[in-house]
């Protein structure tokens, strides 16, 4: 891979952050660095999403109210802040999903298309 | 600049430039617990400590960016939305385990007392058959296992409001509402028809409870967060009779004049169309001092000066 594409992958990826971090909450709640983790074992460290970025989109997420943070009680151990997906999260992440798949195919046609005349 | 290799001391110098708010401390912490785990992880797998904090470091990325732009937020406040902003930062969610755990203790202590009160009911009538009055003592002593284990459980935990209890002294507790539950149940089971040994064990322990509870009443140190404090003093600033005793004064010469009025149109009423009508006065003139108060407690202007 040329750098240039490199970083034009990644920045269609950022666009995907809020949706990214949503499908890593569908099926347990987790704290920032599980949720860090789970995405770079998911792409097996092609795509690191910087951590710094990850807090922002957590912000942007609790405030839209599509996930729920709060602090674990573990007794031991350092602190952790918990995020929980909720009911309107779930919603937008299959919106969101579902349009991906639709502008996908649109694009894969596109770039094939080669006209009939 | 070389690489910082103190998750601390990165985390201080990243945050010094910006006011302290809830919102920029809580990211701090959150950051903080984060980094803590990555270093966790990395020194498991062999790496050494300042080296492991350097990586973790260096994965999170630019936070400056991101600590600056929360500084620049400073949205206008009252003590009403710190609150709530306050509030959604400091939540705890207890552990499933632990409300399931203390759901059940509870209803079988619930289930227990209950016993212990119809057994030395049906006891002290003397129509109880014998096991039933030989249980009564056992139910006490399991009753005050029960209260110990959700005593102690419960202080032992961090809430949202306050910090968890050391297990020692959590401890203590638990075995001072055991010592005060069995003292009582013992004195229960007494009314019931058992010997006179457990009026004394009974009133032994409830002595002993007394004492225990007192002295680690008198021992116990500050456990409510400071967001808490906070909060509360965002209130007392807020109230506006402590903040203006003018105003408080002004509210004690209307309330006076408010119900003067009312008792004597509820006296003149009475006396020209009867008591059927006269009531009416005195709920006008409880409407009138109630929109008073409000008007009074809660200025309209929020600044709370006229």
């Amino acid at each position: 891979m040329t750098p240039q594409s490199e970083a034009f992958a990644s920045d269609l990826l950022r666009g995907h952050t809020d949706t990214i971090v949503l499908g890593t909450l569908r099926d347990t709640e987790r704290y920032g660095f599980e949720i860090y983790k789970t995405i770079r074992d998911a792409t097996g460290g092609d795509y690191e999403i910087k951590e710094a970025t990850l807090y922002a989109t957590f912000r942007r997420l609790v405030k839209d109210g599509l996930v729920d943070a709060y602090w674990g009680d573990e007794t031991q151990g350092g602190r952790r802040k918990y995020y929980r997906i909720t009911d309107a999260g779930r919603a937008v992440y299959t919106k969101n999903v579902a349009d991906w798949n639709a502008t996908q195919r649109i694009i894969n046609t596109l770039l094939n298309a080669k006209g009939t005349i | 600049m070389p690489t910082p290799d103190n998750i601390h001391r990165y985390l201080d110098e990243a945050f010094a430039e910006i006011p302290r708010t809830p919102e920029t401390a809580d990211l701090k912490e959150e950051i903080r617990g984060n980094l803590e785990a990555r270093v966790n992880e990395l020194e498991a797998a062999g790496t050494a400590p300042q080296a492991a904090a350097a990586k973790a470091i260096g994965e999170l990325g630019d936070i400056h960016q991101l600590v600056e732009s929360m500084g620049e937020d400073d949205s206008p406040t009252t003590p009403g939305s710190t609150a709530v902003r306050l509030i959604a930062l400091n939540r705890i969610k207890p552990s499933a385990l632990y409300v399931v755990r203390t759901v059940i203790l509870s209803l079988l202590l619930a289930g227990g007392v209950a016993t212990l009160i119809a057994g030395s009911i049906v006891g002290a009538r003397g129509t109880a058959p014998a096991w039933l009055a030989d249980a009564v003592p056992a139910v006490a002593v399991l009753c005050g296992i029960l209260l110990a284990l959700i005593t102690g459980d419960a202080l032992a935990r961090e809430t949202s409001q306050h910090y968890r209890m050391r297990s020692r002294r959590a401890l203590g507790f638990g075995l001072a509402a055991f010592a005060g539950m069995t003292g009582v149940g013992f004195v229960a089971a007494w009314l019931g028809g058992v010997p006179l040994w457990a009026l004394v064990a009974g009133c032994g322990l409830a002595l002993a409870s007394l004492v225990a509870f007192v002295a680690l009443g008198v021992t116990q140190t500050n456990r409510t967060k400071p967001w808490v404090k906070e909060m509360n003093q965002a209130y007392e600033i807020a109230d506006r009779f402590s903040q203006d005793p003018a105003a408080a004064a002004r509210f004690g010469i209307y309330t006076v004049v408010i119900w003067i009025a009312g008792f004597g149109l509820f006296a003149l009423l009475s006396i020209l169309v009867g008591f059927v009508w006269s009531w009416l006065a005195l709920l006008a003139a409880l409407l009138v001092f109630f929109l008073v108060l409000a008007r009074m407690l809660f200025a309209i202007d929020p600044t709370g000066k006229k």
